[in-house]
């Protein structure tokens, strides 16, 4: 550690190139390392090799064993078998947790009832005499911010910021530690396609600065733009480490799972009804105005839009979830504004919530309860539950969506992201609508049980039903929109279809440059 | 770089302390203005004594209520120190060997507190409840053999403790004054006082920076006991007696006090400024309600329903920072439905 | 952390393990453990049987049952109102402002029924206020239901000092020693209840949408439940169910006392999470807690037999919180 903290000059490019010639010793060697919880093998012979000043992207589905490996790196855990050794050395995992190592967890860590500075430099405010030195502490968080072009006060109050902002402080108080190796746990996850920006090139930049990064996301584009090499997890196992050198997706994919993926697009040819939802002119004032779309049986719209665009708002005003002040939401002809979930529920409308620990799932409820959830009152005669229909309604959907379970009494919590979201979607779908409202589909979901999900998706459109997928993640809405409604500065800035469903065209709609 | 001027009172996140302050100001003036004996010395003495102990005991919980955690025995730990010092004066202990004797009762309970709550987890609600119920009991049991007015008679020593004053200053009033001024600083200048916010506002986050959260719950239970028995201890030493009656309900009137001079039950909000102020108002009131005559039972009406709107306020605030309109807030769009679904 | 590396490993696609088996129903039923908590009321009333011949008689077994029974009825929907994750301290204050407000009304010569349906009428008003508040501004109940309790504390002493110490009619002073078949009537009504919430808590719908509301209140609104009405309407049952309390021991103690229900919040909490209630919801029996009121009845009953202090009473229960709230966090590790 520095004594003194962010003092030295930030940017040293021509030091940096230096010391990148000068040393090119391995920071982290993982050597043969082995970790059984109980009778379950999580790590077998995981071997990983991590250069001085190198960005080292961890791909692997979930439960390939990508949290125990970074685990293990950041001091948390102990391998059973294998060394973990650091600039050479062998360390034992408590070494390694009070040694030169910063890791980013996935969860948000950051105290949004303090400053941001403060969040900053937490657990390391600068000191003097024996209070704390605010005056420098600002001053270097400004410094720090301005650093990556972010324009944030340094005295606000964190739960003022956005979620994307929260989690740059938050990266932010990683990168001021100054550790040599930096681990970044799906750094983007939170984040808008701007603030990824950012973030991407902070990672680069840190990179030239000669701190090596660890990184991990599901995101293929970021990783393929930013990583120097690849090691890729699968059934935890180490499978291969590749150069980024001329890569692309299909190359990692193929490797994650272990066999090709169906291709980009598929061409459909599905009958498309009558309209079954229509949405004109809802207005809720500085959230989404003069929101106007329709959805047809057997269609599937996409919504796009960046973050601070209104999609997310809108997404839960058309379930009824939040206000909307004016406008129409019509169902088969009726307008359902201002009507509470559980009318839009009885009006055939269902909707995938986009962040299933928070809203949709009951974390330590049986997956038949989880499954039962929507339809209690269908399930249910003069109040009282028949409880073997819930129980094969609960067999059923396992079996239909391929959810990987140890038992229908199994608890989500004990599952995997993807296998997660395939219980929600069962909940979802469990009094069959007749308009499916689905944000954010795949968020946290491996590549594996991504086209699973998918594949449910286009089925129920094929089954007649009317699709609106409200989806950040551009190639998933590329792949399964009919057509792609995009939301700028929380108006619709535009609709594509057909032959213009391009990536660049949908992205200069919705970034405003178009 | 853009940079936005940040309000001081909302930088230092001060805006609810200004606010109950305020009107404990109003409250005050109004008094002096309305009343001829709200500035009478009798009055203006009897105030602060009522007031220093509350905010002694305001001090330790508001501590806690930094980390998101409160004590409920607070009161009942007043009520036995102050039993348990009187008892030791009884058996011929000098006056601070009896001092030390109700300070480690308090210490005691709050290190009994902070084992169950820190050490094993229980919730702090049910804990410092229970351990509320057992020290009365405890007090009772003491007291079962004793007269209505409890232990009286103390030496002179001791009494001048509660009783020292100058030019119309309560000693224990400005001491208590201090004890809170000085928390202050520590709680804004210093690590130790930041860590106490960083703790409230993600515990779990907390762990990750260094902060070694049951240490710090633990001590926090602990300075809360200490400074309730230090609280008793005065009064007893004022009053001349300690009874089964003292500290009886102070735990709520601290809490709320807490709560309305910007303190949350979630922790990571509040301030010992805002302890200050919210112990103010309600002696303020309490002592409007006896100047003007009004019995008691309203005095609990005014500070529940104060309570209440502070509530309601606060919860009003936090949707308006959602950037929810007034008409979704209140439900005047579920109105609208129904007009339109009638037409 | 366990619960982690479950996450990571046990369900890897590829793996199919079957290692973790569910814990089936047992895992989070819809109900609490009842029978453990009968055997140890059932230890206690056998001890106190074999060792005490006073316990045994029928006055003193029918005058625990009555104390209980009366309890009951304030505890109803507070139970309830606990599964759903919320709190209501207010059950005390309304307990005395419903039972002094319609021993007022009878002294001011009302009609029986018109003055018993006005005291519960504001009752299920103010329930309705606290439930609507808790609702419509997400307001945190503790706090709410705090200040509420010294609110309607003030007003029903303002009434009760109004009428100094005047003895209620004699038609009310007769309403708590209403029997049916020779058995005091709120006790009667105590079993039916208990056996109603029986079949309720396993079968109804209504009952595994609280847990749910009480489990993830934002899934449960997503899912189409309808969050505010269902907690609207327990906050109102809390509140006429504590009122019917209230009236019962109004009548039964005959005067108007300010002491009346003091500290009751307290009482129903610790019967309550004796029952299998928690504070994090999601839990909670009726059936557990009657018999964790029961079993406190039990215990102070058994403590005047051995001669006991009296006044060391607040101190069982206080330990018997903690106790019970102890062993439920370390034998369940509920964070918290």
């Amino acid at each position: 550690m520095h004594p003194d903290g962010w003092a030295r000059a930030p940017v040293r490019p021509l030091a940096a190139a230096e010391r990148k010639m000068s040393d090119d010793s391995n920071i982290l060697d993982l050597n043969g390392i082995t970790k059984t919880f109980g009778p379950v093998t999580a790590l077998s012979r995981v071997d990983l090799t991590v250069r001085r000043g190198e960005v080292h992207a961890i791909l692997g589905e979930n439960g390939a064993g990508k949290s125990t490996t970074l685990k293990i790196i950041n001091g948390e855990l102990d391998p059973d078998d294998g060394t973990v050794a650091v600039a050479g050395r062998a360390t034992t995992a408590p070494e390694r947790a009070r040694g030169d190592i910063a890791m980013v967890h996935q969860e948000l860590a950051v105290f949004t009832n303090m400053s941001v500075a403060e969040n900053i430099f937490a657990g390391d405010l600068p000191r003097r005499g024996g209070r704390v030195d605010f005056d420098r502490m600002h001053a270097r968080a400004a410094e720090l911010l301005s650093l990556f072009g972010l324009e944030i006060e340094t005295r606000e109050i964190v739960s003022r910021l956005t979620p994307g902002q929260q989690q740059i402080v938050e990266i932010l108080r990683a990168v001021r530690r100054e550790a040599s190796l930096l681990i970044l746990d799906e750094p983007t996850s939170g984040l808008n396609n701007h603030e990824a920006t950012i973030l991407l090139s902070l990672v680069k930049r840190l990179s030239d600065e000669n701190v090596t990064v660890l990184y991990v996301s599901h995101r293929l584009h970021e990783v393929l733009e930013i990583a120097d090499r690849i090691t890729v997890l699968r059934d935890g196992a180490s499978v291969t480490t590749l150069d980024n050198d001329a890569l692309v997706e299909d190359d990692l994919i193929r490797h994650m799972v272990g066999r090709d993926l169906a291709g980009a697009r598929d061409a459909r040819a599905r009958g498309i009804g009558e309209t079954a939802l229509s949405v004109k002119s809802l207005t809720q004032i500085g959230e989404f105005e003069d929101v106007t779309l329709e959805c047809r049986r057997g269609e599937i719209v996409g919504v796009f839009g960046l973050e601070g665009s209104g999609a997310a708002d809108f997404s839960e005003a058309l379930y009824g979830l939040k206000a909307a002040g004016s406008g129409r939401i019509e169902i088969a002809g009726r307008d359902m504004r201002g009507a509470p979930p559980a009318a839009m529920r009885a009006a055939g409308l269902s909707y995938l919530p986009a962040n299933r620990k928070e809203a949709g799932l009951y974390m330590e409820r049986s997956i038949v309860d989880n499954i039962a959830a929507p339809i209690l009152d269908r399930i249910s005669r003069m109040g009282l539950v028949d409880r073997d229909r819930i129980r094969k309604q609960a067999e059923t959907d396992v079996g239909r969506f391929a959810i990987r379970v140890p038992g229908i009494h199994a608890e989500p919590r004990q599952l995997s992201g993807g296998n997660q979201q395939k219980v929600l979607f069962s909940a979802c779908l469990a009094d069959r609508p007749d308009i499916l409202a689905l944000n954010e589909p795949t968020r946290g979901v491996d590549v594996g049980a991504k086209a699973e999900v998918h594949d449910v998706i286009r089925s129920e459109a094929d089954a007649g039903r009317a699709v609106v997928v409200f989806s950040s993640d551009l190639p998933e809405l590329l792949r399964l929109a009919d057509r792609i409604v995009v939301m700028r500065s929380r108006r619709i800035a535009g609709e594509v279809s057909g032959q213009d469903l391009q990536e660049d065209q949908i992205m200069a709609l919705a970034a405003g440059t178009a | 770089m853009a940079r936005r001027n940040i309000p001081f009172l909302r930088a230092q996140r001060l805006e609810q302390e200004a606010l109950t302050l305020g009107i404990a100001a109003l409250i005050a003036l109004a008094l002096a203005i309305w009343t001829s004996a709200f500035l009478n010395g009798n009055n203006l003495a009897s105030l602060q004594t009522a007031i220093a102990p509350n905010l002694i005991v305001a001090t330790g919980m508001m501590t806690l209520f930094l980390i998101g955690r409160f004590d409920l025995s607070v009161g009942a730990v007043m009520g036995l120190a102050g039993i348990a010092t009187a008892w030791a004066l009884g058996a011929g202990a000098s006056t601070p060997l009896a001092c030390l004797a109700g300070l480690a009762v308090g210490l005691g309970i709050g290190a009994l507190n902070g084992l169950f709550v820190a050490g094993l987890g229980i919730n702090h609600l049910i804990v410092t409840l229970g351990v509320l119920y057992m020290t009365r009991g405890i007090i009772e049991v003491v007291m079962s053999g004793q007269k209505l007015a409890g232990f009286t008679g103390f030496p002179e020593g001791f009494t001048a403790l509660g009783r020292f004053e100058a030019g119309g200053l309560q000693g224990m009033f400005i001491g208590a004054v201090i004890l809170l001024l000085l928390m202050e600083l520590m709680f804004r200048a210093t690590g130790t006082g930041r860590n106490l916010l960083f703790l409230g506002g993600n515990p779990d986050a907390a762990r990750t920076i260094g902060i070694r959260r049951r240490r710090v719950e633990f001590l926090c239970f602990v300075v809360s006991g200490g400074l309730a028995a230090v609280a008793g201890i005065l009064a007893t030493s004022r009053v001349g007696m300690a009874n089964r009656y003292m500290g009886e309900g102070l735990e709520m009137q601290i809490f709320i006090a807490c709560l309305i001079g910007g303190g949350s039950i979630a922790g990571g909000k509040g301030s010992y400024v805002g302890a200050f102020a919210g112990v103010l108002f309600i002696s303020l009131l309490t002592n409007a309600f006896n100047l003007l005559s009004v019995p008691s039972e309203w005095q609990s009406i005014v500070v529940g329903g104060v309570l209440v709107l502070v509530v309601i306020a606060d919860a009003i605030m936090t949707l308006r920072k959602q950037n929810r309109s007034w008409g979704s807030i209140l439900g005047i769009s579920r109105f609208d439905r129904i007009l339109r679904a009638k037409r | 952390m366990g619960s982690t590396n479950q996450t990571v490993t046990s369900t890897d696609h590829h793996a199919g393990g079957t290692a973790a088996s569910g814990r089936g129903d047992a895992g989070r039923s819809f109900g609490g453990n009842v029978l453990p908590l009968s055997a140890i009321v059932a230890l206690v009333a056998i001890v106190l049987f074999a060792t005490q011949p006073n316990f045994g008689t029928a006055s003193n077994i029918n005058s625990i049952l009555f104390q209980t029974s009366i309890e009951f009825l304030a505890i109803l929907g507070f139970t309830y109102v606990m599964v759903m994750r919320e709190i209501d301290l207010s059950v005390g204050s309304v307990f005395a402002l419903t039972g002094t407000l319609m021993g007022a009304l009878l002294v001011d010569d009302w009609n029986f029924w018109l003055a018993g349906g006005i005291a519960l009428a504001v009752a299920a008003g103010i329930g309705f206020c606290q439930g609507f508040l808790v609702v419509r501004f997400g307001i945190n109940s503790l706090m709410l239901t705090i200040g509420s309790l010294l609110l309607i504390r003030g007003c029903s002493n303002v009434i009760a000092n109004d009428l100094g110490g005047r003895t209620y009619p004699r038609e009310f002073r007769s309403l708590a020693r209403t029997d049916l078949f020779d058995i005091r009537i709120t006790i009667v009504f105590m079993a039916v209840c208990v056996l109603i919430a029986w079949g309720f808590q396993k079968r109804s719908a209504l009952f595994r949408k609280m847990c749910f509301i009480g489990e993830n209140m934002r899934s449960a609104q997503v899912h189409g439940i309808r969050v505010g009405r269902i907690k609207i309407a327990a906050f109102m049952a809390s509140a006429v169910t504590a009122g019917l309390g209230g009236i019962f021991t109004a009548s039964r103690i005959t005067h108007a006392d300010v002491r009346m229900g003091l500290g009751l919040e307290f009482v129903m909490v610790t019967a309550a999470i004796i029952g299998g209630a928690s504070l994090y919801g999601g839990r909670g029996d009726l059936r557990g807690s009657a018999l964790g009121l029961l079993l406190l009845a039990l215990v102070l009953n058994g403590m005047i037999m051995f001669d006991i202090e009296p006044v060391f009473q607040q101190f069982v229960i206080g330990a018997l919180l903690i106790a019970t709230v102890t062993f439920d966090t370390l034998v369940n590790r509920r964070n918290g």
